[in-house]
């Protein structure tokens, strides 16, 4: 009888087998009918070979968490040799990893492209948090490519409208591009909005420059906290406003939106970006009604009775619009 | 092995051992509720044998065990119950070994495990998920790590992590296969915010 140090344990080969069959049947292509068969027979053999089984897929399930996270925009193109995660970056994705795994479902990650497209639908909302700390925050019916790997600072806002808390670093720039024109960031939090032509941006924190794309002519624009640029094909009007305005206009995030002396036309079409059934104003009235405070993104309803309580207005179903009237 | 599938025990049942628990429902309950305690249960049989090259044995043990209980019927109270089991087995190997005076199965007997280890508090857990899921892919070697990250991460295939890395497949598969040994202890067994073994 052999002492057991110089036995192979039996756990031990048994997890070598667990470990086997977990890293076979992780690749579909060459897994079979008749391997998968095979590994049921070995699992239906013991309980030791189920328990063992169970906790090395178990922990390699938890694994997941990291591809949750790291898939927003971390390539492995630019993964240095000895490829440590970079903690403090990992930390803050951390923070917003359960909220990104449910916003992403239905995200598509193609390896491939240098880009890697991100959207929201109708009513929609998302956070992008990229390695480096900066993230991106998709309001409704929104689309942004990102960049791969080393090119993850290099945005594009292809429509929609996008709030950008960038992490600054003066070797990397942060680009977005959107509607012809370029923001380039100096370390900066801003709100940019595509629409048509047109682009605005809003900013809160920080410098950022804006500049027409593929232009040399020109000074780029400087912004600074408070102004609002509103680039269209070939101008660019620069407004200042009260913090408190901008930090109004990203009340979307919060599943919001704050109505501040608004049209009533003007609101109905504020709230139409967020919702697929749309509020319908019908006659002359929707300018001369103002809504002052916050509703849901999504109520309809509440919409609706504001309407009929504060200004006497009809509002009704149809064809899965809400109708306001006289 | 599990006599009657897909039938739960009821907390009502009169006879509860007549009722088995499916596979399914053992399964997840095992990764639920025991994967979590392998920390306190691997302190416990690191102070309680002196064969340290034994305790993967005695660990599988323990999990066979558990396993064949709680496929009648599920433990209310997860903790004890783990802890129960693995006294009862140490105590059994010693009689039967009869390596260690019987004293030490006394001292056995007396040890509080309730009290040495808060029990597993969700989140907590959750919360320390990712902290911990970080620590264990940093104690991987490098390139172990970088082979899990282009599988796991990048869903490559092995052919591709291969070409990728600059290695044959047989290697990439060695280092999958390291690594999913080294995470279930990192993770499971070992508890890397007690110290850092460096």
């Amino acid at each position: 009888m052999t002492s057991p140090s110089e036995r192979p344990s039996n756990a031990n080969l048994i997890e070598a087998d667990a470990v086997q069959w977990l890293i076979a049947r992780d690749e579909p292509q060459t897994w079979t009918d008749e391997n998968q068969e095979e590994f049921e027979v070995w699992l239906a053999h013991s309980p030791a070979h189920q328990t063992a089984f169970w906790r090395v897929e178990a922990s390699w399930n938890r694994t997941e968490l990291i591809a949750d996270v790291r898939r927003l925009g971390f390539g492995t193109n630019r993964m240095p040799p000895r490829a440590r995660l970079p903690m403090a970056a990992f930390r803050v994705a951390a923070g917003v990893a359960l909220f990104v795994v449910l916003a992403l479902g239905g995200a598509s990650y193609f390896l491939q492209q240098e880009m890697q497209t991100f959207s929201t639908p109708v009513g929609g909302h998302k956070v992008i948090t990229l390695l480096d700390g900066s993230q991106i925050e998709l309001n409704t019916n929104t689309v942004i490519q990102i960049g791969t790997g080393e090119n993850q600072r290099s945005v594009k806002l292809v429509r929609g409208e996008a709030f950008f808390q960038v992490h600054h670093d003066a070797n990397h720039i942060f680009t977005v591009a959107a509607a012809g024109h370029r923001v380039t960031d100096l370390g900066t939090k801003f709100v940019m909005r595509a629409h048509g032509q047109n682009l605005e941006v809003a900013l809160l924190e920080g410098r950022a420059s804006l500049e027409a794309e593929g232009t040399v002519q020109g000074e780029p624009l400087i912004l600074k906290p408070g102004d609002v640029a509103v680039a269209t094909g070939r101008s660019v009007t620069l407004e200042k406003k009260p913090a408190q305005q901008l930090s109004e206009r990203l009340a979307w995030r919060k599943g919001l939106l704050i109505f501040d002396d608004t049209s009533l036309a003007d609101a109905a079409a504020e709230f139409n970006r967020y919702n697929a059934e749309k509020i319908v104003i019908e006659g002359v009235g929707g300018k001369k009604f103002k809504l002052n405070g916050a509703i849901r993104v999504n109520d309809r309803e509440e919409f609706a009775r504001l309407a009929r309580n504060l200004f006497g207005l009809r509002a009704e179903e149809r064809n899965r619009e809400t109708v306001i009237r006289y | 092995m599990v006599e009657t599938p897909d039938t739960k025990a009821k907390p009502d049942n009169p006879h509860p051992e007549d009722a088995g628990v499916s596979t399914h429902d053992l399964k997840a309950w095992f990764v639920r509720e025991v994967l979590p305690l392998e920390a306190s249960l691997m302190q416990f049989l690191r102070q309680s044998w002196r064969h340290g090259e034994e305790i993967a044995d005695l660990r599988q043990d323990i999990y066979v065990r558990v396993y064949e209980s709680a496929s009648k019927r599920l433990p209310d109270d997860v903790k004890p119950f783990l802890f129960a089991i693995a006294r009862n087995l140490i105590i059994d190997r010693l009689r039967h070994n009869r390596i260690v005076p019987i004293e030490r199965v006394a001292d056995l007997e007396t040890i509080d495990v309730a009290s040495d280890e808060p029990g597993p508090d969700r989140s907590a857990i959750a919360r320390d998920e990712l902290r911990r899921l970080r620590l264990a892919l940093d104690e991987l070697p490098p390139r172990c790590r970088e082979a899990v990250i282009l599988k796991r991460v990048e869903k490559l295939t092995r052919p591709e992590i291969a070409l990728r890395m600059g290695i044959s497949e047989s290697t990439v598969k060695r280092h999958l296969e390291d690594a999913a040994h080294l995470l279930a202890d990192m993770l499971y067994g070992e508890r890397p915010e007690a110290g850092s073994r460096k």
